[in-house]
């Protein structure tokens, strides 16, 4: 009977020892399924936002956000995603979040400021720098200041928040605050991609015309394809009139994504100067199929026309270059 | 404070060994002997080229140094108490009817500043120290100033010559909530350093009240650069002078427009189509001489003998009397030269028509327009 009595406790303390092994173990397998569920879903969104399809990283992300709402990671992720998508307002609550749950996150506090930074240059192609009231305010720009300067602080070495500083700096017109950043990422790392770009074009607004030019010229020795620093140095060759210099870079940036009509506008000048005044006619024209209404570009072109005696036709081209000329000047004082 | 020191000794053996002065430099020199000790352990010619302030460039250079200092550059920055045009016309009220604050400027009750600006709007009022004026006071003063809270900003209101009065100060009419946003234009340090950058010699990143009054306005040294190491190659015995100072009068015509545009209006890039539209068609940008001259034909067609030099000597206040600059003009434009055709209206004033007062977008103000040119009546060249 005490057998029997044993037994049955045995069983007994034995069934409910098992009954909580195996709610232990489905609990656990179910979370351990969750949680590989969830971090697939992740692996997925970051592989889909990697291949820059969008619109399906959101999808995922949006799944793995919805499930585990406390995971710094994935808000960041998922903003990132969104900032792709130009949702802007969505993104900003996502990264903020990611900022709110893991502040000591370097990437974070950067992935926010450049999401705003853009959200302003978004705002800025649409309504102008100043318009509809939804131009950069100043708040706007020191919270970017602000996070960038934290990243900073937590991690010194994130250059592209450095440069960015630089940037924005730049933009507010404080210029030596912009140099010393641009400067810090030039000594921590001189290939770094736009840095002597930027530190040029400061120098340029402090009116040192010369080291400007140096630093357009590093710029393009550690990146070659940079043709948009290769447009800028060859424009400034070209006004302290190292015409064949000026030629070489402009050639050269004709071969990369710069605007073209500056392009052709600076090749015509230079072949003017060179005296080769067939093939600028020819950039001429070439700028002026893509843009008609800049009144210089008549201008050079009628300069160009009296230089090869089409004395006609050069009048015809000095008479829209003073239309131009007019109409935007109206539209300036109004 | 031992650079300065040195060179005061440098300056002094000189004075007495080639001049042969006076007694009372001997006593200064014994004076400064004393801490001669301290003095040989930092050599004289250091790698460093540090200001020494504009003062020391007299002993060489007196003539330049005394017309410089009473010129427009050396006044763009003033403590406001040492701007007597304003000190005279104080005690100055003005009504801003858009925004319904009046504006006082007074003497201050705290005994730390000299003159307060008050603005009032119904009950409320509020006030602002006022620390500097910044302009040389030829069209105007805009001041600087500090609350009780320790706050900079730029005064909404300034002085103007024309009217010898204040009012709204250019790009700051906007409508205003309260008599705090009605006071000033509030700068962060990286803006006040931006704002003085142009007014000051050196320190522009000094927060404004310590700022030293002896490097308020555009000296020597802001444009020919730290003077220390010159100094020093002067007074050495082999002269070695090259190098030591900047002379932005030796410029290429294009270099020293950008180097004077830093503070007159960088000029767009030959290419930038854009900028080059903006500058060409904004009238407000013939506030920069910079940005306009480039796109005269006497400066494209000059081949760099034209630059701002030509005309205006910086040393000097501002030359405003047209017939100043007629012969800069008839230097190229004889009827000696053919192809510098002589005016056919007029062989004086040249710049009345050529470079005509550009007003109505600053407030009080003209500009002499840079774009030199003969314009039709409807003003294209």
């Amino acid at each position: 009977m005490n057998q029997k009595i044993e037994k049955n406790g045995f069983w007994k303390s034995n069934l409910m020892t098992n009954s909580l092994f195996i709610i232990f173990l489905s609990v656990f397998s179910v979370s351990k399924f969750s949680m590989e569920s969830q971090s697939q879903a992740f692996r997925e969104a970051q592989e889909k936002f990697e291949k820059k399809e969008y619109l399906l990283a959101m999808i995922a992300a949006q799944r793995v956000t919805d499930d585990e709402k406390k995971n710094s990671d994935f808000h960041h992720l998922y903003g990132l995603i969104l900032v792709q998508l130009k949702q802007f307002s969505e993104a900003s609550v996502h990264l903020k979040r990611a900022v709110d749950l893991d502040s000591t996150n370097a990437e974070f506090h950067y992935s926010l400021a450049a999401m705003l930074m853009q959200e302003q240059l978004e705002t800025q192609a649409l309504f102008g720098p100043n318009g509809m009231g939804m131009g950069k305010t100043n708040n706007e720009t020191n919270e970017i200041i602000k996070l960038l300067q934290h990243t900073l602080k937590l991690d010194p070495e994130h250059l592209k928040a450095r440069l960015h500083l630089g940037r924005t700096f730049h933009e507010q017109n404080m210029r030596n605050r912009a140099f010393q950043e641009f400067a810090k990422v030039a000594e921590k790392d001189p290939t770094y991609p736009w840095v002597h770009y930027h530190l040029a074009t400061i120098q340029l607004d402090a009116g040192k015309l010369l080291e400007a030019i140096q630093s357009f010229q590093k710029e393009i020795q550690y990146h070659p394809n940079h043709g948009q620093a290769r447009l800028e140095l060859g424009d400034l060759l070209l006004q302290i009139g190292k015409l064949n210099e000026a030629l070489i870079q402009l050639q050269a940036a004709d071969q990369e994504n710069v605007s073209l009509p500056d392009l052709h506008y600076g090749l015509a000048k230079v072949y003017k100067e060179l005296g080769q005044y067939k093939k600028a006619i020819e950039e001429i024209r070439q700028c002026l199929k893509l843009v008609s209404d800049v009144p210089i570009v008549h201008q050079l072109l009628a300069e160009l026309y009296y230089q090869t005696g089409k004395t006609e036709l050069g009048n015809r081209q000095m008479k829209i270059f003073q239309q131009l000329k007019n109409q935007i000047t109206t539209s300036y004082t109004n | 404070m031992a650079n300065c020191k040195r060179l005061q000794l440098i300056q002094l053996i000189h004075l007495i060994f080639s001049n042969n002065r006076s007694i009372f430099c001997v006593l200064l020199l014994l004076e400064l002997l004393n801490p001669l000790h301290s003095l040989l352990g930092n050599p004289l010619l250091s790698e460093e080229n540090n200001f020494v302030g504009s003062n020391q460039c007299t002993n060489c250079h007196k003539n330049i140094f005394t017309t410089q200092i009473n010129s427009g550059h050396a006044r763009t920055l003033r403590k406001v108490e040492s701007i007597p045009e304003l000190l005279k016309a104080i005690p100055l009220q003005f009504f801003d009817k858009q925004n319904n604050v009046k504006y006082q400027i007074e003497k201050s009750p705290n005994k730390n500043f000299v003159l307060d600006l008050i603005a009032t709007k119904e009950n409320e009022s509020n006030r602002m120290h006022l620390l500097w004026g910044l302009g040389a006071g030829r069209k105007g003063v805009t001041f600087v100033g500090l609350t009780d809270k320790g706050n900079y900003g730029q005064s909404r209101v300034s002085w103007y010559q024309k009217t010898s009065g204040l009012d709204v100060t250019t790009g700051l009419e906007k409508q205003v909530e309260d008599t705090y946003e009605a006071l000033a234009d509030w700068m962060s340090p990286p803006q006040q350093e931006n704002c003085f950058a142009c007014h000051t010699t050196q320190e522009a990143d000094l927060p404004p009240i310590e700022m030293n009054p002896k490097n308020a306005g555009v000296h020597c040294e802001r444009c020919h650069g730290p003077g220390e190491k010159h100094i020093q190659a002067m007074m050495s015995d082999n002269n070695q002078i090259v190098n030591t100072i900047k002379n932005p009068g030796k410029m290429k015509a294009i270099e020293q427009i950008y180097f004077c545009g830093a503070c007159h209006g960088v000029p767009a890039g030959g290419t930038d189509l854009q900028t080059i539209s903006k500058h060409m068609g904004d009238k407000q940008t013939a506030r920069f001489p910079g940005q306009r001259l480039v796109f005269s034909r006497c400066y494209t067609e000059s081949k760099g003998k034209l630059q701002c030099i030509t005309c205006h000597d910086p040393h000097e206040d501002l030359v405003q009397q047209p017939r100043a600059y007629d012969t800069k003009c008839l230097t190229c434009h004889q009827a000696k030269n053919p192809l510098l055709q002589a005016c056919p209206i007029s062989k004086k004033d040249c710049t009345t028509c050529h470079m005509p007062y550009e007003k109505g977008f600053m407030t009080h103000s003209e500009f002499a327009d840079h774009w030199i040119r003969i314009l039709s009546e409807n003003n294209s060249p």
